[in-house]
């Protein structure tokens, strides 16, 4: 619960219609053309080879039985030798080009996924958890790709063996392998049974799984909690209903399986038997002889193996389908921000932005945001505070357009938003978060977000101008340095102060702040608040804080409560005013003795 | 090696059960494996005599197909073999895996700040029932190394027997083989986790976009991570063909030398039935034991692969238990603990394991009595949380004292002692449960006290309107709780218990002011004789406590009350100060 994305569990779409993503999976594999057809021909050749090698087999059985000579046996046995190996070469050829085409799909599918999320809006991914879109774009192109490279082929080849050996087996003697013909439909109902029962199976084992690794994490990461509450028989209880559940459907699943291979496996033998038994009496009326029947012998064992191998396939089909499902899925999710036909593609911030009437929902009945109206004019410094909850991290959303209002509309320069591309505004934007994303990388790539067209003179002006060169330059490789996982090896203040540099290097006309100074103690804050002053200087900002202190010196704030801008004006004339600021204020500002006296609870 | 043994034999000897089992199962596949061949030799030695208008012949093909019927049989029943194994692998791993969770349940602090969850969850299940891993090898790789070489063994025995000159040569193929299945796959191993370091670059990458995703898009950089996600997944291609390389030449390999054997059956077998000196049904008996001798050539080497996998698995858990050894988390004395009158600090000390100085103390005393809030302010990494730490029975002082009525804490049962207490840390941490469970969390709380610690933390109202109430599930599958949410609910766990002492770890830092100050409000009109202990760099928060203290680098830097420390105290000052005007 406390890492949610962490043991995300897949749920299985209610049921692909199988036709239509096969459909939609052909266009991925129009460009292989070429390498299909070849392994459609291997395919061929491979059959031919299997058919060949029991024949051979039996042929030198003959040889032998009917004292043809050495050399036929020899040869009769290199054919078979022959045969065999190129099967095994062009199998080998024909895995490694379809694996190679697999990955080349599959490749192109992660690409096209992982744009498609970039362009998917912020609120879709408040909605989905990181995990999640990481299964998609990794877990389950991976999945589809066992589709593209080996399954689809090789349930191709299991049924042709299939049809081609026992066709030749009829053909050749009917009265030897007629017996199939009898058993084989009761083998392939049992068979289909079987895989969809036990497919269930696995899909629970699955999630007992999760859970228990599930169970797992939340209790290492919860032992000082357990301890604290001396609940470890507990803990230890629940273990053992996870673990029993695991066990028993894991155990459920082998009981099935074998029980069912065990059947498979002994129908075999009575086929074998059958064939041997209908082969003797037909050596015994002179219809055949010993080379046949030891011919038809491999033949049953390899009658036997398709099925066996189609068994195995189809799990990974489904499992693949269900995979290419999700994945459609989501790239037919269209991005709720995009760009209108013909946007300008420049904007330009010369007078003010401007919020006219704007609301907005999430989910069309709560409004988030009521009608909201302001101006923030060029070389402002506006701020935003109010309780939590109250709108102002949605404001931001809408200010850099990470979402569009669903009521109202925001101006520049009297220019709807829409009218612009999302590049062309965000171009003007430096956004500074409170948590602070810094991802795997050099410093010099986090400071420009991997633009390599920003000069790293400009970078490194932009963090002295925040004095993030005083420990930047302290690090061993100095702005080549790597930030290892979200920065760690920087102190939060440090990282802060490098978000700041980040969004200076932007050369931004507008600079937008949330919360960027709310998780910090007082003496980093101070560092923080030098740095951050010297961000804002000349610049127009705006700005969400808790601190009020941090804002004092704005322009103007806006109080925001509920969806709605409660208050409007500066420090001194909201606080004259006694509202809701002048009550925040208050509580804030209990601990200095210039406040109004606290009334003690 | 015998550090190893001595390990799994510790877990065998409590299942030798099923040792009989096992054996017999080993014996029926050794047998089947061994009498297969010789009963089609027999069949079609039985089909060579027959001969048009021979009829009695049919009479020993009968009684081969009778015989093959019966060992026919014996090979499914040998296929339960590997099912009884897998039993016994599932056992083994929960035996393995409760063991160690048990360990973990008691591990101190400093267990925590050495080993990361998601580190310690990988140990504790994959570690443990991946494939070819502890409980697999414990039993599974065991028997099936020793299935297999038993059939092996008797395998060549009879072909020898059967023919001793076939018998050579069909055989001398096979050790080559194990010797290069064993060698590839060493190297598949090598490749196969190269891939896996490419697999969790991209994941990395995958990541560290998503959940930047508002920064990604601010600063136009869509495109240039779809390309850096592009020059890793190229690369990834050439890696990811290694592997498929290596694995179908194995195959292809190892299927070309079974067919070897099978073409020298053929050949010298058929010139030596040419000769006379050897049947048809030979031949063919041979044939097929070449085909059976394929599986134990590889699952030998494979015995000696998961072997070495498993011995760093069993590392890599013993690395868990050995750390701290013989320390529990609640060793303490036999006194039980019925009800705190007074907890005090005597000169505590303490430093964490990592060596650095945030969060160390040096000589800090405080005493909280009945009824009296403290509260412990200072800078981060001043030590505040470490002293909530130490109240709370978490950590132990390196020096000094913690007393309880008076008597030092290690001197008492601290499960009881802890019982007493309310304490809530820096991240609450809420379980993937019913709201009911998570604040009960066990202990037998009824309704109408749980709704009460719901009230005074202030989540009564947002519990009730969740659509299940106090039955609602949280996290993944049920509602997602915001931070303050968690903090409350955290609140209101430590608050059910009825503890005579609540330690709040800046808790205030995920409220708001309106909220704080009504959970202040609702505390101190629901329980008056509540001795609390608050840490917090929010003044305004201290201000509200009957006693402050500072802590400033870990020591004592004044304490009374909001003036008088504002008048003496210049650390406090500076706090008071620093953020707010």
């Amino acid at each position: 619960m406390n890492e949610p994305d962490d043991h995300f569990e897949e749920k299985d779409p209610p049921r692909p219609a199988v036709r239509r993503t096969f459909r939609r999976l052909l266009p991925w594999l129009r460009p292989h053309r070429r390498t299909l057809l070849v392994a459609l021909f291997t395919v061929l050749v491979i059959t031919a080879c299997q058919l060949a090698g029991p024949f051979f087999f039996g042929r030198t059985v003959n040889a032998i039985e009917k004292d043809l000579g050495m050399e036929t046996v020899v040869l009769l046995a290199g054919a078979f030798f022959a045969s065999f190996l190129v099967a095994a070469g062009v199998g080998y050829a024909q895995g490694l080009m379809l694996t190679r085409m697999g990955i080349r799909v599959v490749t192109a599918i992660k690409e096209r996924v992982f744009g498609h999320l970039l362009s998917l809006s912020v609120k879709f991914h408040e909605s989905n958890p990181v995990g999640k879109l990481i299964a998609r774009t990794e877990g389950d192109a991976e999945t589809v790709k066992e589709l593209f490279s080996r399954v689809a082929i090789s349930i191709l080849q299991s049924a042709l063996a299939f049809v081609a050996t026992l066709t030749t087996m009829l053909v050749v003697s009917f009265r030897t392998s007629f017996v199939l013909l009898l058993v084989l439909p009761v083998m392939a109902l049992g068979a289909a049974w079987f895989f969809r029962v036990i497919r269930g199976v696995y899909r629970e084992l699955r999630r007992r799984f999760a859970e228990l690794s599930g169970m797992i994490t939340e209790y290492v990461q919860g032992v000082p909690v357990v301890q604290q509450f001396d609940q470890k028989e507990r803990a230890l209880r629940l273990l053992d209903e996870r673990n029993r559940a695991k066990f028993r459907t894991e155990m459920r699943s082998w009981y099935l399986d074998y029980g069912f291979w065990g059947a498979f496996l002994f129908v075999e033998v009575l086929a074998g038997v059958a064939i041997l038994w209908f082969g003797a009496k037909g050596i015994l009326a002179a219809a055949i002889d010993v080379g046949t029947l030891l011919m038809f012998l491999e033949y049953t064992r390899r009658v036997f193996e398709p099925i066996i191998h189609f068994g195995e396939q189809l799990t990974q089909v489904q499992r693949g389908l269900a995979s290419a499902d999700r994945v459609f899925d989501l790239l037919d999710t269209p991005p709720e921000v995009a760009d209108a036909p013909g946007a300008a593609e420049e904007a330009s911030f010369t007078r003010e932005i401007r919020f006219e009437d704007v609301s907005f929902s999430y989910d069309g009945v709560d409004k988030v945001l009521d009608g909201v109206s302001f101006t923030v004019r060029r070389g402002e410094r506006v701020a935003l505070v109010g309780p939590s909850g109250g709108g102002k991290t949605t404001l931001v959303s809408l200010l850099c357009r990470f979402l569009d209002p669903t009521g109202g509309r925001v101006l520049l320069d009297g220019r709807d938003l829409r009218e612009f591309t999302q590049r062309a505004w965000r171009e003007r934007i430096g956004l500074v978060l409170q948590e602070i994303y810094l991802f795997p990388g050099t410093v010099l790539d986090n400071l420009r977000v991997l633009d390599e067209d920003v000069a790293p003179e400009r970078v490194e002006a932009a963090a002295r101008a925040v004095t993030a060169d005083s420990f930047i330059e302290a690090l061993p490789e100095r702005y080549g340095a790597d930030l290892a996982e979200r920065g760690t090896n920087l102190s939060l203040g440090e990282r802060q102060i490098l978000s700041f540099a980040r969004a200076l290097a932007a050369e931004p006309d507008l600079l937008v702040l949330d919360e960027a100074t709310s998780s910090v103690d007082p003496g980093t804050e101070e560092r923080i608040q030098v740095s951050l002053e010297r961000l804002l200087t000349g610049r127009t900002a705006v700005i969400v804080a808790h601190r009020l202190s941090t804002i004092r010196g704005a322009d103007r704030i806006l109080v925001v409560r509920k969806g709605r801008i409660e208050e409007e004006g500066d420090h001194d004339t909201l606080l004259a005013r006694g509202g809701l600021y002048r009550e925040l204020w208050d509580l804030q500002s209990a601990g200095n003795g210039n406040g109004r006296p606290e009334a003690r609870p | 090696m015998s550090l190893y043994f001595r390990w799994i034999w510790g877990y065998w000897r409590k299942r030798l059960g099923v040792l009989p089992i096992l054996l017999f199962f080993t014996v029926v596949s050794t047998a089947v494996a061994v009498a297969w061949p010789l009963v089609w030799k027999f069949a079609l030695d039985a089909a060579r005599t027959l001969a048009p208008g021979r009829a009695e012949a049919m009479g020993r093909v009968a009684d081969a197909v009778l015989i093959l019927l019966l060992v026919g049989v014996g090979r499914s029943v040998r296929n339960f073999y590997p099912m009884m194994r897998a039993r016994v692998n599932g056992l083994f791993e929960m035996a393995v895996r409760r063991d160690y969770f048990e360990k973990i349940l008691h591990k101190r602090h400093g267990f925590f700040t050495k080993f990361r969850t998601g580190d310690v969850v990988t140990r504790l299940t994959d570690d443990i029932s991946g494939f070819s891993k502890i409980a697999w090898f414990m039993c599974s790789g065991v028997f099936r190394a020793f299935e297999s070489f038993s059939g092996l063994v008797f395998s060549v025995v009879a072909m020898l027997i059967l023919d001793w000159r076939l018998g050579l040569i069909t055989i001398t193929p096979l050790p080559l083989m194990m010797f290069i299945w064993y060698r590839v796959r060493v190297l598949v191993e090598a490749r196969f986790k190269k891939n896996q370091a490419a697999i969790s670059k991209t994941n990395d990458l995958l990541e560290s976009t998503f959940s930047g995703i508002r920064i990604v898009k601010a600063y136009n950089a869509e495109d240039r991570f779809r390309k850096k996600l592009g020059a890793i997944l190229s690369g990834r291609v050439d890696v990811e063909m290694d592997v498929v390389k290596l694995w179908a030449l194995l195959d292809t390999f190892y299927a070309t030398l079974s067919n070897l054997g099978r073409v020298l059956a053929i050949v010298f077998g058929g010139l030596w039935v040419l000769d006379g000196s050897l049947t048809i049904g030979t031949l063919y008996a041979i044939f097929l034991y070449v085909d059976q001798l394929v599986r134990p050539m590889m699952d030998i080497p494979q015995f000696f692969i998961s072997g070495k996998q498993t011995t760093v698995c069993i590392d890599r858990l013993l690395e868990l238990a050995d750390f701290e050894a013989g320390k529990r988390d609640d060793d303490g004395g036999p006194e039980i603990v019925t009800r705190i009158e007074d907890v005090a600090l005597r000169d505590v000390s303490f430093r964490y394991d990592n060596g650095r100085a945030e969060g160390a103390l040096a000589g800090v005393s405080l005493t909280v009595p009945r009824g009296r809030r403290v509260a412990v302010v200072g800078a981060v990494g001043c030590g505040k949380s470490t002293v909530a730490r130490i109240l709370s029975g978490e950590l132990r002082p390196a020096a000094g004292d913690v007393l309880v009525n008076g008597r030092p804490l290690p001197e008492q049962d601290l499960p009881s002692y802890r019982r007493r207490v309310g304490y809530v840390p820096q991240e609450a941490l809420l379980f993937s449960d019913t709201v009911r469970e998570n604040v009960a969390f066990g202990r037998p709380i009824d309704e109408p006290a749980l709704r009460e610690a719901l009230r005074i933390a202030r989540m009564d109202a947002e519990v009730a309107a969740f659509p299940k109430g106090l039955d609602e599930l949280l996290g993944r599958r049920g509602v997602r709780v915001s931070g303050g949410q968690r903090q409350r609910l955290a609140i209101a766990r430590a608050l059910a218990g009825n503890p005579d002492l609540l330690i709040l770890d800046d808790v205030t830092a995920a409220l708001d002011a309106e909220n704080e100050e009504a959970l202040w409000d609702a505390l101190a009109g629901a329980r008056e004789d509540l001795a609390a202990v608050v840490v917090t760099h929010r003044v305004a928060t201290a201000m509200r406590a009957d006693h402050i203290v500072v802590l400033d680098r870990g020591r004592m830097a004044g304490e009374g009350t909001h003036e008088h420390l504002l008048a003496t105290c210049p650390p406090y000052r500076r706090l008071a100060r620093s953020p707010i005007p």
